[in-house]
């Protein structure tokens, strides 16, 4: 039942006037027609496990990892490869965190069922830990039972933003010393001439005691995780999977390998 | 589905619907984007062929919420929006002072909402949604949905009776906020 108040909103309405009505002969529906119908969707790449042992390990280690659902969303941009990106992040104070995340999803959703009988469910998603790598920003986010995480480049005024989430993930709090995986692997958004390359990437949580987290990349480079408010994340351009151990630095100085799982 | 079928389909969707998705895009996207976002939207429908539901309308405009908001323009939409709304004037015809006084109380109001709060509420006044078809868009129970709209609806109104002078250093504030 519309109340008063929405029909004098509706007065408002900023297109209230605008007339676009379609017709079979429009050029624009003829471009959309000439599109390989069958061509990957840009808005459902597949993200796929870096090193599937490694989550497989997650689950048994204490995560009731059901990834359910997960979507991976972007846009049909054609942004350069990552050349500024850095094996080290750098800090962003929360003020400026709370703006990189701004472009991120708010919640992410449990879909059950299909059609007009599919149960959808809304999880609010909050952002944990933001880091920046040259010119590209990745924010993690997490609510109740749900993940995600979020990859947002510089692009100016309109820049380009990843997302993924999955629903039905408890993200078990290590203990003191240890490290639990949250979301592990490669993100491609590469088809088509939109190709931007794929990115790899890992978060979860870490106990208090833990101050630094480092991870090889299969070529040897190491990669400095963010390590923030007992979650840490990283990230590295390509399909290169990371080493499946994570050396982990501790407040007290000392140093140990840790499971990425 | 073969091409031929999917051809009619995506035309009829078109036909009968391109209109609305461009009021539904013009409401939250700066005009020199509305094109582009209105063809991608039509783009995947027409690689989602098979998937467009019966009522197509919520699916659509769920479907362009996605590239927008995929766009990272979410924040800018909604204050060029309020700036549109504020440039809006009265009719002639309703030229009577407190009609326009009331009209003016009410994009004050709209202008210190929330996105969200805003976003559930145009999907209704504006797009011309049920509560089910609109929770469709967003992804959310019906019920959520109407919990939302109800919410949204009384800060609207409370925001509304707010004295202008109150209103002005609440946006004022609210721009200044990080």
């Amino acid at each position: 039942m519309r109340s008063p108040l929405m029909d004098e909103l509706s007065r408002l309405d900023p297109a209230r006037g605008l007339r676009a009505p379609g017709s079979p002969h429009d050029p624009e529906l003829a471009a959309v027609l000439a599109a390989d119908r069958r061509a990957p969707a840009a808005y459902r790449p597949v993200r796929r496990p870096a090193h599937p042992a490694a989550i497989a390990g997650t689950v048994a280690g204490g995560v009731a990892a059901v990834a359910v659902g997960v979507t991976l969303t972007t846009t049909l941009g054609a942004p350069t490869a990552y050349a500024t990106w850095t094996a080290v992040p750098v800090a962003v104070d929360a003020a400026d965190a709370v703006e990189r995340a701004g472009a991120c999803p708010t919640a992410a959703h449990d879909i059950a069922g299909d059609g007009a009988e599919a149960e959808i469910t809304e999880v609010p998603l909050e952002p944990v830990l933001a880091e920046a790598r040259g010119d590209y920003t990745y924010v993690v986010l997490a609510g109740d039972g749900a993940v995600g995480d979020c990859f947002v480049t510089s692009g100016g005024e309109a820049p380009d933003v990843y997302s993924s989430d999955a629903v039905g993930v408890e993200v078990a709090v290590p203990d003191a010393r240890g490290l639990t995986v949250a979301g592990s692997g490669t993100a491609s958004w590469s088809a088509g001439d939109a190709a931007e390359g794929a990115v790899t990437s890992v978060f979860g949580r870490v106990g208090d005691e833990v101050a630094a987290v480092t991870v090889a990349r299969t070529d040897g480079e190491l990669v400095e995780a963010t390590v923030e408010d007992g979650w840490f994340a990283l990230w590295a351009p390509g399909e290169s999977a990371f080493a499946t151990s994570a050396q982990v630095t501790y407040t007290d100085g000392t140093v140990a390998d840790a499971p990425l799982g | 589905m073969d091409d031929a079928e999917a051809r009619t389909v995506l035309t009829r969707l078109w036909v009968d619907h391109r209109e609305e998705v461009v009021r539904f895009v013009a409401r939250r996207a700066e005009p020199e984007h509305v094109d582009d976002v209105v063809s991608e939207t039509f783009l995947v429908a027409w690689r989602r062929v098979d998937e467009v539901p019966t009522e197509a309308r919520p699916w659509l405009y769920g479907v362009a919420r996605n590239v927008l908001a995929t766009q990272g323009r979410t924040h800018g939409r909604w204050r060029a929006l309020g700036v549109r709304l504020g440039q809006e004037p009265a009719t002639a015809s309703e030229g009577v002072d407190e009609v326009v006084t009331e009209r003016t109380d009410l994009r004050r109001a709209w202008e210190l909402l929330g996105d969200a709060d805003r976003e559930v509420i145009a999907l209704v006044a504006w797009d011309g949604l049920t509560n089910i078809e609109a929770a469709q868009v967003l992804g959310c129970r019906a019920s959520t949905f109407a919990v939302r709209l109800n919410r949204a609806r009384k800060r609207l109104l409370a925001f509304s009776e707010v004295p202008s002078g109150t209103a002005d250093k609440l946006r004022r504030l609210q721009q200044e906020a990080p």
